[in-house]
């Protein structure tokens, strides 16, 4: 339960790390499975904590003043210290729409986990 | 009984290998089974294709992400009807991209391959998408079947 509960809080904070970063429009579910940390009646969302590594689902905003490799670049900076030495691995699963855009001008989205085009 | 019968076939079976009397029949299927075999060792070893692009260490994007952004800079350029991409991951950063973009009949195809490639690699490159190789093909199409009909 210990152990649980300490994943859940490396993601809620590893999590919170990745929002705060300017060009990150929302936090991914996953492509093939959803990606989630699990705890006692929570669920941390774009997050997988694991022993030895945290694998770390984002959209970025596109178009914006940063290309997607530096908001990334930003993210792994941001989330590097929240991860607590694990490894990090920074997926970017899709784009998401431009700062000051409503969603509806959003690129047309990726599918989320378990859903088809 | 079946127990003794099969027991029998293989001792018969084995007695005409190690005497080197098997028939041919035999022999084939033997061959065929190390043949299997050895495949299913490459496939076991062969490191696998990596589903997602990478961009940097530790830092991935999905393909589906580098063909919607190939296709969105080739739709920008008036010539292009419509557009596919296809895209594979590479073990090193950047994708493998295919595009095909449909004109309408009598543009200059070969200029325009050129001039698509260049266009939409410098806006991928700009948006920090990791394109590694680009080949473009350019199809013509009637524009009554395209997407777009009119540009």
């Amino acid at each position: 339960m210990d152990l649980l509960n300490e994943d859940v809080r490396v993601a809620r904070s590893v999590r919170s790390s990745a929002l705060s970063v300017d060009g990150v429009y929302s936090m991914g579910r996953g492509t093939y499975a959803e990606a989630a940390t699990y705890g006692a009646g929570e669920k941390v969302e774009g997050v997988v904590v694991g022993p030895d590594q945290v694998r770390l689902y984002v959209i970025v905003s596109y178009p914006s003043s940063l290309s997607v490799l530096s908001v990334a670049k930003r993210v792994r900076e941001a989330a590097t210290p929240a991860a607590e030495g694990r490894v990090l691995s920074l997926i970017v699963e899709d784009l998401g729409p431009a700062p000051g855009e409503s969603p509806e001008a959003a690129p047309e989205a990726a599918p989320a986990a378990g859903e088809r085009r | 009984m079946l127990v003794s019968g099969v027991a029998e076939g293989v001792a018969g079976f084995v007695r005409g290998v190690a005497g080197g009397s098997l028939p041919p029949p035999a022999v084939a299927a033997l061959v065929a089974v190390a043949l299997i075999g050895i495949v299913l060792l490459v496939a076991e070893l062969k490191p696998r294709t990596p589903r997602r692009v990478r961009m940097d260490k530790g830092t991935y994007v999905t393909r589906g992400v580098v063909k919607q952004r190939t296709e969105a800079a080739a739709g920008v350029l008036p010539e292009v009807l419509e557009s596919s991409a296809k895209v594979r991951a590479r073990r090193r950063s950047g994708a493998k991209v295919d595009l095909e973009a449909r004109v309408r009949s009598g543009v200059d195809t070969r200029g325009l391959k050129k001039t698509v490639r260049d266009r939409v690699g410098e806006r991928l490159g700009s948006g920090g998408i990791p394109v590694g190789r680009l080949k473009v093909e350019i199809a013509e199409v009637d524009p009554r079947t395209a997407k777009t009909r009119v540009k």
